[in-house]
């Protein structure tokens, strides 16, 4: 990142620690935090009576409730602790796309900069894996999640070093994303937070499907969704070559001709992943890269701040 | 059908431009790196068909707009296209003298003529057709139905070749009106003709006035014949360069010609001869004649014979041949006779007032004897009525017209009759003219006009020594004589071209007050001149120029003398004749030089009788009068000749009008069509033309409408 979206990268950075990233379920950590837990401890905040079954602490009982009720009555408090946050960046080639500082690549870079450091900032363990074709194993790196200063250094200092992947390759690339996708629910057993920065440009079934899997394991889903506005408005004029950026297809067209097709076809797209979200409780933000993201952005963590916690679907 | 400009069909080929530029814009795409790929691809297949077939539209509407233009600039013409009903249809067959020139093989005028019979042969069943000639007069010929073929045939064999000029307008007029109270739906006038300016433009302004109420189911249709002519002699005049034509004597003449072409000429011949068989034909060449120059050359001739002779001259030889020649009846005399009728000066007694013009007449070459010019001088008093049977000109140099020293009784009367035979009378009026004029005005004014009616004493005014300063008579009184040319002089010498006035004016002293009035009487005319009284060589007008003066007044003289034996064209065919030359009751008639016969009409007066030519004289060239029964005749024929003059409007250039140009005269666009033999009678041009322009203009907004709509404007 160039000095210009460093600056921009500290007045971001610093405003969004003052909102936090909260979890919008019910997290599981290890240690004592700022999050819920689903587990019922013995803190500050009351959480709920429920009958009595052998083998709780009788230290637990509510007497005063047992003086009333003439039943035994265990009173719960709600257990806070850290989570476990697991940022997925998309190297892949079409995050290349857009002039040089206005990439994908480089807003992907900004949200997982921003996000791994608000989350650190709250004690929250925070893990990164980069996802690119299986013929790039190098440029797959994952960090597992932790709450050190130090790793989150080195975490951010490798974030810093990444590079969109090869822009063709020969073959069609797999669903990279869905896979990795996959690959974090079925490996975080404890409940936390997936946040997935990436184009989402490949197929859309099997994006939802993993988006429900992660969901139903009760992890909190955070879509951070990186289009360029050419990419939404598709306001390109004249005869022009479209060469794919992460195949070698390719395709000759006039884009005036097809621009109400095209705005029309990513409408559908964008409207469909939003209704996925909506439905299964999934925050879905969308940023263009040739903008700056600092309210929208901003507001997203606000609106997570202020929104009551969701239930596993 | 058929196209007028075919050549722009090849603007047919631009319809493969819009090709071309859809395979370059192909051929040579911006190249884009895109990511969402997978939308494109849905959207160009929802879309591609439709962006095919709009692209095959509009590249289809793109190449018939550019076809469309180049069918519309060819000018297509079909006959088809005529309506379906009769046409009242009238043919005007320009016949002026430019239509005589020469396309390939044919005449301007027979490609008209073969034009307009493949027109009546393509004219619908049940049309009727009127054959007008058309110069200046229009004649009209046949008015029947195209079926009666051998009538109109037979009127296309009147229409003749004439050295006419043209206008237009008075046959348009005619022709308007005629179809004005025709009861056919449909009418139209075709008028083949090369399109002269001159036709065109004597009467510009009155066309717009008959076009403005013009029906709209008359039509008018110009069918052009002929090409550009660009190499163009004319033969502007030739004379001889003493003005006196003498017999038995090799004589230089002059012969002016100029190039009105607009490419210069090489090797220019220019030949002069005499009598029909041009035997005794000279010749001279001018190497090169650049356009729009004109130029003179000399020839000498020898005339054996004396009286009256047909000289031809020819210069050079190109399409329009009727102004590369010309013929003129020239009376070559043995010697000049000059009379002088003077008066004693009343300074000294012993000297006639016409003393100095009797020198300066006969010091027109050192030798006096063979300068062609013998001057026999004579006072008033002893004037002979006889002296005037042998003298070519007279002089009267201010005579006594009453008193005792007075010409004799009959003079006056005798000269009047010598005069209107044709014969030149040089009158200088004095002192004693204008006494007459005042103590008997009678006497004086017979058939001498006043010499100037504003102011009674004529001496005063054109005493020499008054002349101001400045004009261009300063010019005779201050220049040596060797520099002044005669030729110089005839320039500055204002004649009225037009002999139609019987009056004209030779020239001018200074405001208006005339120097020299020249005024026609029948067939001769007489010069006035103002005259000093006393004269002394001092008093001399044009003090010492006098000498060039008065002989280049006579050669000038002479030649006006000959020039009214040769009527132009414009102007009526007449000859007098001595009663002892021809048959008493004999009927004769003109014969044109292409032999065609024309009724002469004859006058009888005491001692002549004047044959008039009443009819439009079509032909330029020699005239012969000739009687009807050619075995009876005992006509002199030295006499009986009329040279006629070619020129008119038309010999000074071959000038067409464009098609734009004569719509412009007429106020509104007509049908045009050009025609130069190979015929065809397809008329509706215009309709055609304008039919394409509207589909081009319908096209062309779809287009630009369609590209829009479509996103692809050009």
């Amino acid at each position: 990142m160039n000095n210009a979206s460093e600056s921009d990268h500290g007045k971001l950075l610093y405003q969004a620690k003052q909102l936090g990233l909260r979890a919008l379920t019910l997290v599981e950590g290890l240690r004592v935090g700022d999050q819920k837990s689903p587990t019922r401890g013995f803190s500050v905040e009351f959480a709920q009576h429920r009958e009595y079954v052998p083998g709780d602490d009788v230290r637990h009982i509510d007497w005063r409730g047992y003086a009333r009720t003439e039943r035994y009555i265990i009173k719960q408090y709600e257990q806070e602790t850290n989570y476990t946050a697991y940022v997925l960046l998309d190297l892949s080639g079409s995050m290349s796309y857009g002039k040089a500082g206005k990439t994908k690549h480089e807003m992907a870079q900004l949200m997982a900069a921003v996000l791994c450091q608000v989350a650190a900032s709250q004690g929250d363990a925070v893990g990164l894996k980069t996802i690119d074709a299986p013929s790039h194993p190098e440029r797959i790196l994952s960090f597992l999640p932790s709450t050190k200063s130090n790793r989150m250094e080195t975490l951010l200092s490798q974030i810093t070093k990444l590079l969109p992947g090869p822009e063709r390759e020969q073959e069609n690339t797999p669903p990279l994303m869905s896979i990795a996708m996959r690959e974090i629910s079925e490996r975080q057993i404890r409940k936390g937070m997936v946040i997935v920065i990436s184009d989402f440009l490949e197929p859309l079934p099997g994006l939802l499907k993993e988006m429900y899997e992660i969901r139903a394991r009760g992890h909190d889903l955070l879509l951070m969704h990186i289009l360029h506005s050419d990419e939404i408005d598709f306001p390109m004029e004249g005869q022009i070559l479209f060469e794919d950026l992460e195949s070698s297809g390719s395709l000759v067209t006039r884009p005036q001709l097809l621009r109400t097709s095209y705005r029309k076809e990513i409408q559908n797209w964008l409207d469909e992943i939003d209704v996925a979200c909506t439905r299964l409780q999934i925050t879905h933000f969308l940023a263009r890269s040739d903008r700056p993201p600092d309210d929208e952005f901003l507001k997203m963590l606000a609106f997570r701040l202020q929104k009551k916690r969701v239930a596993k679907i | 059908m058929h196209f007028l400009v075919p050549w722009m069909l090849f603007g047919a080929l631009t319809a493969g431009i819009p090709v071309a530029l859809h395979l370059l814009r192909k051929s040579k795409p911006t190249v884009v790196r895109w990511a969402a790929m997978e939308f494109l691809r849905k959207s160009l297949k929802e879309t591609s068909k439709k962006i095919r077939l709009r692209d095959l539209i509009l590249l289809l509407i793109r190449m018939t707009i550019l076809i469309l233009a180049a069918l519309a600039l060819a000018r297509p013409s079909s006959s088809t296209l005529f309506g379906s009903g009769p046409i009242d249809a009238i043919l005007l067959i320009d016949n002026s003298q430019s239509m005589s020139t020469v396309e390939g093989q044919f005449t301007r005028l027979e490609m008209a003529i073969n034009s307009a019979k493949q027109l009546l042969s393509n004219l619908p069943k049940g049309s009727k057709a009127r054959i007008i000639s058309l110069t200046d007069q229009s004649v009209e010929l046949a008015y029947n139905n195209i079926n009666e073929t051998d009538a109109l045939l037979a009127a296309f064999l009147q229409i003749k070749q004439t050295d006419r000029s043209s206008d237009f307008y008075q046959g348009f007029a005619n022709a308007i009106d005629i179809l004005k109270s025709s009861s056919f739906s449909q009418r139209k006038i075709f008028f083949f003709s090369d399109m002269q300016k001159s036709g065109w433009q004597k009467e510009a302004g009155s066309f717009i006035s008959l076009t403005q109420n013009l029906p709209n189911s008359i039509s008018l249709h110009m069918i052009r014949q002929g090409s550009d002519v660009d190499i163009n002699i004319q033969l502007v005049d030739f004379q001889p360069a003493s003005g006196i034509v003498l017999a038995n004597q090799r004589q230089t003449w002059t012969m002016t010609f100029r190039n009105r072409g607009f490419k210069p000429v090489l090797g220019v011949k220019a030949t002069l001869g005499a009598g029909g068989d041009f035997e005794s034909a000279e010749s001279t060449t001018i190497e090169k004649l650049e356009a729009g120059d004109e130029r003179q050359a000399t020839v000498e001739l020898l005339l054996p014979i004396e009286g009256y002779q047909n000289i031809k001259a020819i210069v050079g030889n190109d399409r329009f041949v009727k102004d590369n020649q010309k013929e003129k009846l020239v009376q070559a005399r043995k010697k000049l006779q000059v009379l002088i009728v003077g008066a004693k000066s009343e300074i000294d007694p012993n000297r006639d007032n016409g003393f100095f013009l009797y020198h300066a007449l006969r010091s027109g070459a050192s030798d006096s004897s063979n300068s062609g010019i013998e001057v026999k001088q004579t006072s008033g008093k002893s004037a002979s009525l006889d002296y005037l049977d042998d003298s070519d000109v007279v002089f009267m140099v201010d005579p006594n017209l009453s008193g005792p020293e007075s010409i004799p009784e009959g003079f006056l009367e005798k000269l009047e009759s010598w005069v209107s035979k044709g014969n030149p009378l040089v009158y200088f009026a004095g002192s004693n003219y204008a006494k007459t004029m005042e103590t008997e005005p009678k006497l004086a004014g017979k058939f001498l006009p006043p010499c100037n009616p504003e102011i009674n004493n004529i001496s005063s005014t054109i005493a020499t020594e008054n002349l101001p300063q400045g004009g261009w008579f300063s010019r005779f009184r201050t220049a040596p004589l060797n520099l002044i040319s005669q030729s110089e002089f005839r320039k500055r010498v204002v004649f009225d071209s037009s002999r139609l006035q019987q009056s004209a004016l030779l020239g001018y002293f200074l405001d208006g007050q005339p120097l020299i009035e020249m005024r026609m009487i029948r067939s001769g005319f007489l010069t006035l001149l103002p005259w000093v009284p006393d004269l002394t060589y001092t008093d001399l007008p044009l003090r010492p120029s006098f000498v060039p003066f008065v002989q280049t007044l006579l050669s000038r003289i002479i030649e006006t003398s000959n020039d009214s034996k040769n009527p132009s064209i414009s102007k009526e065919l007449s000859l007098r004749l001595q009663s002892k030359d021809i048959i008493e009751g004999e009927k004769y008639k003109w014969v044109s030089p292409s032999n065609i016969n024309f009724p002469a009409t004859m006058e009888k007066s005491v001692d002549e009788i004047l044959f008039r030519g009443a009819f439009t004289v079509p032909e330029s060239g020699i005239w012969k009068l000739e009687p009807l029964n050619p075995a009876s005749t005992k006509i002199n024929f030295n006499t009986n000749l009329v040279a006629v003059q070619s020129s008119n409007e038309e010999g000074e250039e071959l000038n067409p009008l464009q098609s734009n140009e004569i719509d412009e005269i007429l106020g509104k666009p007509v049908f045009h069509q050009e025609n130069t033999g190979e015929l065809n009678s397809g008329v509706n041009t215009g309709e055609i033309t304008n039919f394409l322009l509207y589909l081009l203009f319908g096209f062309f907004a779809f287009e630009m409408f369609f590209a829009w709509w479509c996103g692809q404007p050009l």
